[in-house]
């Protein structure tokens, strides 16, 4: 579980690195430090990106998010970074209100509304995430 | 006995006799209730000569130790009898409202023997039972029957009921009950034993409180993690079971072609969030779940027009739909509908659909033997028109009511290798070569390729158990371990079934088996520990394999269908590879403590009181 004190640390961390805007500041609209990590989320409308995602990562998302929220979401990385850390610094508008607990992201329950992908590979939440990296999220599939 | 009421009704047709019969404590703390209390009975109850469809077959109905209780999701009971589809152990677990009514009568369970001379129904309620006239209604399909049962008794009971299906002794017949949600006993033709003993429906309602040691220490219990529950299990409740089904597409657990192909870009047009976004109308729970996975749904256009019903929930979907290739989410709304209507498992009905759609591009089968239906892969008309012709068994419904595996072999030539069943059981929808643990699951599950006998794929997903040694979830193709992965799993969802609690409530961990544990104690008034509760799932997992055993199963009978042994999926970022399969059931047996036929040996027997 990520706490409210390290997630603080790390959006300041981020955004201590001036991160270059791709598109409209979509910061400005939601407001919150995580933000401030956050390059660009956007709909089906851009294509401009392709030559610039070696420099970042993307989290691709599936129905039924993508028609609510948006395809893609970037962050540019200074470092590889756990895929729980970069889930964090989501925008508040992609994550359910009841993943966060009063101590910070609960763990479980982001599992039981998302699963995520890279190549096709199920991740843990603990494996690393680098620049160039796809990640797909989907709704999780626990039924049946 | 605190939890139970300690006695069950046993029902003889033939005589038209009831009797009460006590439970003793010893059997009741070995076994609980539901699949326990079931396998136990029906062991002791039917023999290697029982017919299946003769009046000496029992049909069994366990309530759980959680039934009618506080313990979310746990509405639920357990039906048992030998399966005339199998041959072998025949077993379903149904939610609803039928089995907290039959448990509020007083009795913890309802054992039924014997034929009736003329179509019957029970009516059992606080005051006892009544074997009543059913004449009127044999031939009726299963909503109108349950309509015409609550004027003859109460609107408020539930009817477990069969329809045309289980009349006409379709061996994939299943028992709707139908009170304020519409369940289903679906799996191993229970329906059809129902139809041979002439007994059209029981129907229940019960008033009483059930004994607990401490129902207000309960109350708070459950009240303190209802909150957690319904946060854990958000997404499920909004998107049904079948939400996930692009998901599971996608990593190659969604069955395609039966079973043939990879990928498929058509999913997206028949998933839980396909249903949310255009036909869902609401939502339906069991009795007392706060989960809420029940779909209902409401077509007003097109040809299958007017529907306003009970949605398909994922198995549904996936055998309907999935594995016949059929993309028209309406058509397979219809033909869930159907499948209640006339009282038909949807999983074996896909299933032998799509088995029927392979031997028609084969060439096996025409049109001149499908009464001029076109079997073309994803022909949503076909697969309506199938359904109503099983559910009446007219025409090619009549051997096609028999499951994929005996039409397999009515029809000769090669049809039996292309048949995906094992024991006789049509598979669910989840794929072997994705999950290694339901490669071992569904060659040992006492009913046939069940995955709830496991339900592990959670596990290789997103879950773990730490009560159990299961720290985090195991990679889905990992060899070692595996064996003990999915008999631990086995035997915890065995356990639960003896309760009784849904699987759902593992989704998100809502429900963890340290809650079990703490509510089972609360229940009963005697600490039961984590380790207790495991033994008696194992207990029960092996009973269920003895009663098979002595039927002549053994490890020559747990296989797998030579194409999930051999013919690997394929498609854009598939990871499925073929289990390693020999070497997975000589771990299992060995972790098991069975023979090397697949025995539960002498001393295995013993440690657990068998």
């Amino acid at each position: 579980m990520i706490g409210p004190k390290t997630y603080k640390q790390l959006a300041y961390f981020l955004n201590a690195l001036a991160p270059t805007w791709l598109g409209h500041s979509f910061a400005s609209q939601i407001g919150c430090l995580k933000a401030a990590a956050l390059l660009q989320c956007r709909g089906k409308d851009s294509q401009k990106t392709t030559d610039r995602q070696v420099q970042t990562m993307k989290f691709e998302f599936s129905e039924p998010y993508a028609s609510r929220i948006g395809k893609e979401l970037y962050f540019e990385l200074p470092e590889p970074l756990e895929l729980r850390t970069l889930v964090s610094m989501w925008p508040e508008k992609l994550l359910h209100d009841t993943l966060f607990g009063p101590k910070g992201l609960l763990e479980d329950r982001l599992l039981s509304h998302f699963f995520f992908f890279r190549n096709g590979r199920k991740l843990r939440l603990d494996e690393k995430i680098q620049n160039g990296d796809v990640v797909n999220v989907m709704l999780a599939a626990t039924g049946g | 006995m605190s939890g139970y009421f300690g006695k069950y009704l046993l029902v003889d047709l033939s005589r038209r006799k009831t009797e009460v019969r006590p439970v003793e404590r010893k059997t009741a703390e070995a076994y609980l209730g539901g699949a326990g209390m079931g396998a136990r009975l029906l062991y002791d109850e039917t023999t290697v000569e029982t017919d299946p469809l003769g009046p000496e077959n029992v049909l069994i109905a366990y309530t759980g130790l959680f039934t009618g209780t506080r313990v979310p999701s746990s509405g639920r009971h357990h039906v048992m009898a030998r399966s005339p589809l199998t041959g072998i152990l025949g077993e379903s677990n149904v939610g609803g409202s039928w089995g907290v009514h039959l448990k509020k009568t007083g009795y913890d369970g309802l054992v039924v023997t014997g034929k009736a001379e003329s179509p019957v129904y029970l009516w059992i309620h606080d005051g006892g039972v009544e074997i009543r006239d059913a004449r009127k209604i044999w031939g009726m399909d299963s909503y109108q029957s349950s309509a015409w049962l609550k004027e003859q008794t109460t609107a408020k009971a539930t009817a477990a009921v069969i329809g045309p299906a289980g009349e006409r002794l379709a061996l994939i017949a299943s028992i709707p009950h139908i009170g304020h949600v519409v369940r289903a006993a679906a799996r191993t033709g229970m329906g059809a034993v129902m139809g041979s003993k002439n007994l059209k429906a029981i129907v229940v309602l019960g008033t009483r409180d059930i004994p607990q040691a401490d129902a207000e220490a309960l109350d708070r219990s459950v009240q303190s993690r209802l909150d957690h529950i319904r946060t854990a299990t958000e997404a499920f409740r909004k998107y049904g079971t079948s939400g996930g089904i692009a998901t599971y597409e996608k990593i190659g657990n969604f069955p395609l072609k039966n079973w043939i192909l990879g990928r498929w870009p058509d999913v997206e047009n028949i998933t839980g969030v396909a249903m949310h976004d255009t036909i869902l109308s609401g939502r339906k729970a069991c009795l007392g779940c706060p989960i809420v996975c029940g779909r209902h749904i409401k077509i007003t256009q097109g040809p299958y027009a007017p529907l306003d019903c009970e949605g398909p929930e994922y198995e549904s979907i996936g055998t309907l739909g999935g594995e016949c290739l059929v993309k028209d989410l309406a058509a397979i709304c219809k033909a869930n509908e159907l499948c209640n209507r006339y009282g038909l498992d949807t999983i074996s009905t896909g299933a032998t659909i799509a088995f029927a759609m392979e031997a028609f591009e084969r060439g096996i089968l025409t049109v001149k033997d499908t009464d001029g239906i076109d079997l073309t892969w994803g022909n949503a008309a076909a697969l309506v028109a199938l359904v109503e012709k099983i559910g009446k068994r007219e025409g090619i419904g009549s051997l096609m009511g028999e499951g994929s595996y005996r039409m397999a072999k009515a029809l000769g030539r090669n049809a039996v290798e292309f048949a995906i069943h094992v024991k006789g059981l049509e598979p669910s929808a989840h794929d072997p070569r994705r999950f290694f643990s339901h490669a071992l699951n569904y060659a040992t599950a006492a009913r046939g390729a069940c995955h709830n006998a496991s339900w592990s794929h959670p596990y290789e997903l997103s879950l773990s158990a730490p009560e159990i040694g299961i720290e985090q979830p195991q990679d889905a193709y990992q060899i070692e371990s595996k064996a003990e992965f999915t008999a631990k799993l086995q035997n915890m969802n065995t356990a639960f079934d003896c309760l009784i609690i849904c699987r759902f409530a593992q989704v998100g961990k809502a429900v963890t088996l340290s809650n079990v544990v703490d509510w089972l104690s609360i229940i009963t008034g005697r600490k039961i520990d984590v380790g207790e509760l495991m033994e008696i799932g194992e207990r029960v997992f092996n009973l269920k394999r003895l009663y098979n055993t002595r039927l002549g199963i053994s490890r020559k009978d747990d296989f797998l269908p030579p194409r999930f042994l051999t013919r690997n999926r394929t498609g854009e970022e598939l990871t499925n590879r073929l289990p390693p399969f020999g070497q997975l059931l000589g771990d299992y047996y060995a972790y098991r403590g069975w023979s090397e036929e697949g025995i539960p040996t002498k001393a295995t027997r013993k440690r657990l009181g068998l």
